[in-house]
């Protein structure tokens, strides 16, 4: 726990609870954190659960590709414990490859993939990391659209030891919309009800580490807020996230370090505030306008 | 009105088998993209079980459905998965392939233990005759207990795949197992799911069927009788389970109808015609049910796993093949016993025939069932024209076969994988009922059972002699693998393989997809035809049973094992074929299933993957060939530009 | 989206809706390309770029709305017809003939719409211009030279007997260029040429679409590399949500609040 203090940022108070880097007092009397956030998304005030336990990821030396084509030359990467971890970067650099090696949904061809210390290649596939805690919300619609809403939370309900009762109550008190359409098959929601949907497999089971591949393709701002807001929550609650997002303000907001991925390396390494501004470069600048 | 009635509890009962048995196969296909042709075998394979403990050895029913469908069902289902499971995310082709080797291992063990008894009795769920009389129909508990079986399946089904976590899983998991797994399933224990339930399914059809067919056990009627639950879940799109059931008991209903009521008021239609409804109807059933599906949209599909076009001969090379060929054959009719050279030859026909198949399955991508039924169009065609044994009843033969090939093809351009694989499969075994088995009017109506065809004569050259006929053959072969690799070398041959990498994108150049179909049907055909026109003059008749869905299957499947793009695989898979077919007996089944497991570790085939690897040990044994291959052949490129 | 009455249109979009379930892929959008431009297609990933460009080449057909190509109306033409009209395509994910060469894939293209019975065809297939590795038996001598000379032009010279399956995706898409460019197109759809290019590659394009765009061709490319649209791109329209909500020259485009609201996100 202690790992986590000091690593990101949170701290434990007197009171034996924790809190946000932004309310520690160091902060406020000026002394720099050694990484410090600028602007942490986080929700001010708001307590971490002890029993989230979050575990830190670290990718080590991971090469990786599709057939004979490499797409990732060497990641290293360490995503420290409760931390916000933003990958930014041009398409096709290799970020969702990045994530799907880290979700056990690709197996690299060199390199290793540490869960809170332990190599993830023991657990086995994508199914028996996701029961180990990791949680992959996949780029597009991570949803079943042929089954309805209430057929989707049944089976996120493998991911941990929790009954759909309990499920049900979680995503819709968390999405209320859902629940007026728990009847209705996914596949005719709306791409915001969609995401909703998916997004509601990461309330579920106390994953330890989130990853998330662009949330916000093709959804209009209000709910991508929304969605985000709630990944400030879920990072208060002191989840380890791991996010792609296409839209660097967002990621910035929400994000306690970042890395720009080009060509499949991670070209640098920095606090969010730094790195948005090289990444915009790389997004809109452009040396012949 | 007491009569159609009688005739409803009937078809009821029939339809209520063809549910079960329906409902299995979409089960299994909704929950692992698979469609098991091997679907009857299994219920073949239970029947007989079921009916070797209760019949045979008097072990009570209970215990004998405890071992079948609780033991024996889940078991096989379970090694199904295991092997399927190497075919994971693989082309539909591959899989279905598997399951068709899967189909004739189980025939082949079926014949093996069971072949040699001749007649044995189907196991009885209910051995009493008790039966009731309702509003002056007859109903047998045997058919009340077929229903009520249905019944408790659907509800089971209808229960399990919505109210069940595992049942809802398998309804996700062929849509995204990705996306399962993220979720925390394990998208193979889902899939073995599938398998078991669909087992079961079949096994339960198979011990209810068996009693309503009548008369004793056989083989080939137990496994074709699924053909009506292929019906029925094409109609059901594979995936729906409410349509499926329905559309099951009106192919039930239809059939014992539409039979009965011909048989009664047209006795002589249904003797010429029909030859045995239950067998004929459930292939026009699914010929209905395929030709109704909706058309199938182009869609861009990515990057799939092809297999490797090994290198196309140029003309000199594939020359000096042929002449290599002719000579082996020249060689063979002096070294050779009367026995082997007549497989020698067979095995040179069945080569044409994998030749033709080269071209439509192994560069095209289109999978045929009915390659051997063009052959018998062939034939017919040769039979016919001037008596039998001129060259000109050799170009009617690859003309009728040619036009039959772009008949059959016109409908189906618009289906794709398995659907055709379906489509042709029907196409055979309709002609395998209604015209082959036909000598009153379509095939031989000169009700002889036989179409007598001459050998062929050149310049003055008769090649009555066997050895003569030999050569002939090599020839003709050497010629058509000629033909082959020059359409492939061409602009032909480029589209065949681009319209089987991509569709989408052979549209998007300006392509015709369609016609390029219809292109590619009518020449394999048209060389099916000709293989069957030699065929006649080799064995100077031919009959019935020369041209079954079987042997087709047969050719198709060794092709697959030797390598389906490959011309000496055509060979190779030819001769394999007479051997097989002449001296495999019982075992051939299993031998020829068991070869084709092997796709799942070599997708390209023996000799599409042996060849390319020999060369590698060739040319890495070779001193002084110091350059990398890369770098080799970016330099042997710069010549060209 | 107000749009001037262009003299040469060479294709048109109008008022194309496509929904996918609940979910509205396009709403509405109009817009058009002109012959000897370069247009570029920007908005956030999951926009409706492909869907608009499934649209035009007709792998998709739209609920609602019209597609013409050089005033002539598409809408209801198969894939292959609008392609002998002149309507080329790339794929974002790509589409190659993964079991041919990159020579191979071109000329498949460039012999699509011509009849087999072509004396060139007769040639190749009597064996003269055989597909065998230049080197060996039965060497080509002519025939390749267009395919070569395209290859050259993307900048894949001497790749003729390369197998696309081997090749990097910079390289592949690059293939998938050469062959749209061998059914010689009026208008060039390309979704996302750039992306996995490096730089001197990245260059080596920008050149070509300017050059092609000289030739007279019309240019519709969907793309995130903001340098070579700005190179490039006379005008460039902006697709957010399955709407057109901007459209200008590039520098507009960047100055626009709008666009970079959709581009960079709204949460601040």
């Amino acid at each position: 726990m202690s790992e986590v203090s000091q690593g990101e940022g949170w701290w434990q108070a007197s009171d034996g609870k924790w809190y946000a880097p932004s309310l520690h007092p160091d902060v406020a009397s000026g002394e720099p954190e050694p990484e410090p956030a600028p602007e942490p998304g986080v929700p001010a005030g708001v307590v971490v659960s002890p029993e989230r336990n979050p575990a830190s990821l670290e990718l080590v030396g991971i090469r990786a590709g599709y057939g004979r084509i490499e797409v990732l030359h060497g990641i290293d990467l360490t995503v420290p414990a409760g931390s916000v971890f933003a990958l930014l970067g041009p398409n096709g650099a290799g970020k969702s490859t990045l994530l799907k090696v880290a979700g056990g949904r690709m197996r690299p061809t060199a390199g290793k993939v540490l869960v809170a210390d332990h190599e993830t290649h023991r657990h086995g596939g994508a199914d028996a990391l996701a029961r180990a805690g990791v949680c992959s919300i996949p780029e597009g619609r991570g949803i079943f659209p042929n089954l309805t809403v209430r057929e989707n939370l049944l089976i996120w309900t493998y991911q941990g030891k929790v009954r759909l009762p309990e499920v049900e109550e979680r995503a819709y008190a968390r999405f209320p919309k859902l629940g007026q359409r728990r009847k209705q098959v996914a596949g005719t929601l709306s791409g915001g009800e969609q995401q909703m949907l998916a997004f509601a497999r990461a309330l579920v089971g106390n994953p330890r580490v989130l990853l998330l591949d662009e949330i916000s393709m093709g959804l209009a701002p209000l709910i991508v807020a929304e969605l985000y807001e709630v990944v400030g929550q879920l990072a208060a609650e002191g989840i380890t996230i791991l996010l792609v997002e296409q839209f660097i303000q967002t990621a910035v907001a929400v994000a306690t370090r970042a890395a720009i991925v080009v060509h499949g390396r991670v070209e640098r390494e920095g606090s969010p505030a730094e790195i948005a501004a090289e990444a915009a470069e790389h997004y809109l600048a452009g040396s012949g306008g | 009105m007491h009569e159609f009635l009688q005739f409803t509890v009937i078809g009821i009962a029939i339809g209520a088998v063809y549910a079960v048995a329906a409902s299995g196969l979409v089960v299994t296909y909704s929950t692992t993209g698979v469609f098991n042709f091997a679907h009857g075998a299994v219920a073949m394979v239970s029947a007989f079980s079921f009916s070797e403990m209760t019949v045979t050895h008097g072990l009570p029913v209970w215990l004998a459905l405890v071992v079948v469908i609780g033991v024996e069902a889940p078991i096989l289902g379970v090694l199904v998965q295991l092997l399927m499971r190497r075919l994971f995310g693989a082309s539909v082709e591959r899989s279905l392939m598997v399951t068709l080797g899967l189909l004739l291992i189980l025939l082949g063990a079926a014949d093996e233990i069971w072949g040699g008894q001749s007649s044995r009795q189907p196991g009885q769920l209910y051995s009493g005759a008790t039966s009731y009389s309702v509003l002056g129909v007859h109903l047998t508990v045997a058919n009340l207990l077929v229903m009520i079986v249905a019944a408790g399946v659907a509800i089971f089904l209808g229960f399990f795949l919505k109210r069940t976590r595992t049942g809802v899983a398998m309804r996700a998991v062929v849509d995204d197992p990705d996306l399962l797994a993220m979720a925390g399933a394990s998208p193979a224990r889902i899939a073995t799911m599938g398998w078991i339930i669909g087992v079961v399914l079949a096994a339960v059809a198979g011990i209810l069927i068996a009693p309503l067919q009548g008369g004793n056990l056989s083989q080939t009627t137990l496994t074709l009788f699924v053909v009506n639950a292929y019906a029925a879940a094409v109609f059901g799109r594979l995936r729906n389970l409410p349509v499926t059931f329905v559309a099951a008991l009106g192919v039930g209903l239809g059939e014992t109808y539409i039979g009965n009521y011909l048989q009664q008021y047209e006795p002589g239609f249904t003797q010429n015609w029909l030859s045995v409804p239950s067998q004929t109807l459930p292939i026009v059933f699914l010929l209905i049910a395929l030709l109704i599906l909706p058309q199938d949209r182009l869609r861009a599909v990515g990057r799939a796993v092809t297999t490797r076009i090994p290198k196309v001969a140029s003309l000199g090379q594939s020359l000096v093949g042929g002449a290599a060929v002719v000579a082996l054959a020249l060689l063979a009719s002096v070294a050779l016993g009367t026995d082997w050279q007549g497989i020698v030859r067979q095995g040179l026909i069945f080569g044409i025939v994998a030749l033709s198949l080269v071209l439509l399955t192994g560069y095209a991508g289109q999978v045929s069932l009915c390659q051997v039924t063009f052959a018998g169009v062939g034939a017919f065609a040769m039979g016919k024209v001037t008596g039998g044994g001129s060259w000109l009843g050799v170009l009617a033969a690859v003309g009728l076969s040619a036009g039959v090939g772009m008949l059959v093809a016109w409908p189906t351009t618009r289906l794709r994988g398995l659907y055709l694989a379906l489509f042709t499969l029907a196409v055979a075994a309709f002609a395998d009922a209604w015209f082959f088995t036909n000598t009153n009017y379509l095939f031989d109506y000169n009700h002889s059972s036989s179409l007598l065809i001459k050998r062929l004569g050149l310049f003055g050259i008769s090649f009555e002699g066997n050895r003569a006929e030999m050569i002939l053959l090599a020839v003709a072969f050497a010629l058509a693998s000629i033909l082959v690799l020059a359409l492939r070398r061409g602009v032909f041959g480029r589209r065949l393989v681009g319209l089987s990498d991509s569709p989408a994108a052979c549209a998007t150049v300006g392509l015709n997809v369609k016609a390029t179909k219809l292109a590619v049907f009518g020449i394999s055909a048209g060389l099916a035809g000709l293989a069957g026109a030699l065929y006649g003059t080799n064995q100077g008749f031919v009959g019935a049973l020369d041209f079954q869905f079987l042997i087709s299957l047969n050719v198709l499947l060794m092709l697959v094992i030797w390598g389906a793009r490959s011309t000496s695989g055509a060979l190779v898979a030819g001769l394999c074929s007479a051997v097989l077919l002449q001296k495999g007996g019982n075992l051939s089944g299993i031998i020829l299933g068991v070869g084709v497991l092997v796709i799942g570790w070599l997708p390209n085939g023996i000799i599409g993957t042996g060849w390319p690897m020999l060369r590698e040990l060739v040319r890495d044994r070779s001193p002084g060939e110091a350059p990398a291959p890369e770098a080799e052949l970016v330099e042997d490129a710069g010549h060209a530009a | 989206m107000p749009l001037d009455p262009i003299t040469h249109m060479a294709l048109e979009v109008r008022e194309v809706s496509v929904h996918f379930g609940g979910v509205r892929a396009l709403d509405s959008v109009t817009f058009g390309v002109m012959g000897g431009t370069v247009t570029g297609l920007i908005g956030p990933n999951g926009a409706g770029k492909t869907t608009l460009f499934n649209v035009l080449s007709g792998l998709q057909t739209p609920d609602q709305g019209r597609v013409l190509l050089a005033g002539r109306e598409i809408t209801r033409k198969k894939p292959h017809q609008r392609a002998q009209l002149g309507l080329a395509r790339t794929f974002q994910r790509l589409e190659l003939f993964w079991s041919l060469s990159a020579g191979e894939n071109v000329r498949v293209g460039a012999e699509a719409v011509v009849q087999w019975w072509h004396p060139s065809h007769i040639r190749q297939t009597l064996g003269r211009g055989t597909p065998v590795r230049p080197g060996g038996p039965g060497t080509p001598a002519h025939g390749s030279a267009g395919v070569a000379a395209l290859l050259e032009r993307v900048g894949l010279g001497g790749l003729d007997w390369e197998p696309v399956d081997g090749l990097p995706t910079g390289q592949a898409r690059l293939v998938e260029l050469a062959r749209a460019l061998a059914i010689g197109p009026q208008v060039l759809l390309l979704d996302e040429p750039g992306s996995g290019l490096d730089d001197s590659e990245s260059a080596v394009l920008g050149d070509l679409l300017v050059e092609l765009a000289g030739e007279g061709m019309a240019v519709l490319l969907v793309e995130h590399d903001m340098d070579l649209l700005m190179r490039v791109c006379s005008q460039i329209f902006v697709l957010d949500y399955g709407q057109l909500i901007a459209g200008g020259t590039p520098e507009e485009i960047r100055a626009n609040p709008a666009v970079q609201a959709a581009y960079l996100g709204s949460a601040q």
